[in-house]
């Protein structure tokens, strides 16, 4: 099993078969899973399990698209960790199935206030301005983009990187003060663990570490 | 020795913090900290202080936190009781005046969570910007995994986090992670203009992000 899980989003594919692949790549111990938009749309991909992407889905999850994205692969995109679109990409959120988890995702990820008019559509140079993608690649070549971030989390601590994506998300459900206490927490739970001690040794021997995920 | 942190107040009222172990990058260790904490203390304190400002000495603001003393805290529950007596960060987030960081050469690691506790980021074009916690085995615990996210898009902080990879002046703009890039020669007086701008506002304490 290699460290990247990569997926191919076919069209007809339902939420449940692409959720149980997930799950596959991380039984099998992929560190980072990347899926790529395929021609054509998914079935249905209801806000609970948007939710399950970002919030207890343990593998950051990358996200490669090109051209236009919309409907169902749009609300499967806004529950990834990483959005990486090639140049003359679209990102539409007219058209999405806007239940209320998948609505509050799309706010939190564009910093938009409640009375907030969530617009439709972003270009790429927008979607990048407004960090809804935090990387732009030449037309066609969003997936080596992608796969290039996900080398980036393959090489860190697994058990790091999966506590930095529950960091990130849980903690920004949390009041301030209660979420510097969360990362505290999840800070000392690291120092327990050999990848962190290998980390540190690593660095201080001024060679690449060795993480073994435990 | 010099003192790894220096403190001043000048008689407009602002108080610099300037990280002064420029042989190691600034790199913030144990008794930096300590010096931190007394300092803000003094800063919370001291009714003649309107506004912080905090610099690094030498070629870079701080490579992040001196990884040479990781490990060395006595047990998991001590040092989650040590944190929370000295919460630096935390006392830097309660503070009642504005704070303004001049960020220069690299900002990783707590050298970029410290900032992300001020209210104003001025930085020098090509300055690179990072959190590489996760290339040690780690995650940010200076409140980079809450500030950076409630400071840029969440998922431009979710990349930056996960990743560990650095972005410059350039990225680190189009987020707002800085308020402002200037030329090297400028840096300075843009630092000294965000003090003057801050110092001509009517003093009302700031509401607090604690």
């Amino acid at each position: 099993m290699s460290a990247i899980g990569t997926l191919v989003l076919e069209e007809g594919v339902s939420a449940d078969g692409v959720v149980e692949a997930l799950k596959g790549l991380a039984e099998r111990g992929a560190r980072v899973a990347v899926v790529e938009a395929g021609e054509g749309d998914l079935r249905e991909w209801p806000g609970e399990r948007v939710r399950w992407l970002w919030r207890d889905y343990p593998l950051p999850v990358v996200f490669a698209f090109e051209g236009r994205l919309a409907g169902a692969e749009a609300a499967f995109a806004l529950g990834c960790d990483i959005r990486v679109c090639g140049e003359g990409a679209s990102f539409e959120l007219e058209g999405v199935a806007m239940d209320d988890l998948t609505a509050r995702r799309a706010r939190t990820l564009l910093g938009l206030e409640a009375e907030e008019v969530m617009p439709a559509r972003f270009a790429a140079t927008e979607a990048l301005e407004r960090g809804l993608v935090s990387r732009v690649a030449p037309a066609g070549s969003a997936g080596e983009a992608a796969r290039g971030a996900a080398e980036a989390v393959a090489a860190r601590g697994p058990i790091a990187t999966r506590l930095a994506k529950e960091a990130v998300w849980r903690g920004l459900d949390q009041p301030l003060e209660q979420a510097l206490r969360f990362e505290t927490d999840l800070t000392l739970l690291l120092q327990a663990t050999k990848d962190r001690a290998e980390g540190v040794r690593a660095f201080l021997e001024k060679r690449p570490p060795d993480f073994t995920g435990e | 020795m010099a003192d790894a942190v220096l403190f001043a107040i000048d008689d407009r009222g602002v108080a610099t913090i300037t990280l002064n172990r420029p042989e190691r990058l600034n790199a913030i260790n144990m008794a930096m900290r300590d010096l931190l904490w007394e300092f803000l203390q003094a800063c919370r304190d001291h009714p003649d202080v309107r506004a912080v400002c905090f610099r690094g000495e030498g070629r870079a603001f701080s490579a992040g936190a001196d990884i040479s003393e990781f490990g060395t805290a006595p047990s998991l529950l001590e040092a989650r009781r040590a944190r929370h007596e000295r919460d630096v960060w935390g006392l830097m987030l309660s503070l009642p005046v504005p704070l303004v960081a001049r960020m220069h050469g690299f900002c990783f690691g707590a050298g970029l969570e410290l900032p992300l506790c001020c209210d104003v980021r001025v930085a020098e074009e090509g300055t690179q910007f990072a959190l590489p916690e996760v290339t040690l085995g780690y995650i940010p615990s200076a409140g980079g995994t809450q500030t950076l996210p409630r400071t840029i898009p969440p998922g431009a902080a979710a990349d930056l986090i996960l990743t560990g990879e650095p972005v410059g002046t350039e990225e680190a703009l189009r987020w707002g992670l800085i308020t402002k890039a200037v030329p090297a020669a400028e840096l300075d007086e843009a630092v000294e203009e965000e003090l003057g701008r801050v110092l001509a506002e009517p003093f009302a304490p700031k509401p607090p992000r604690l």
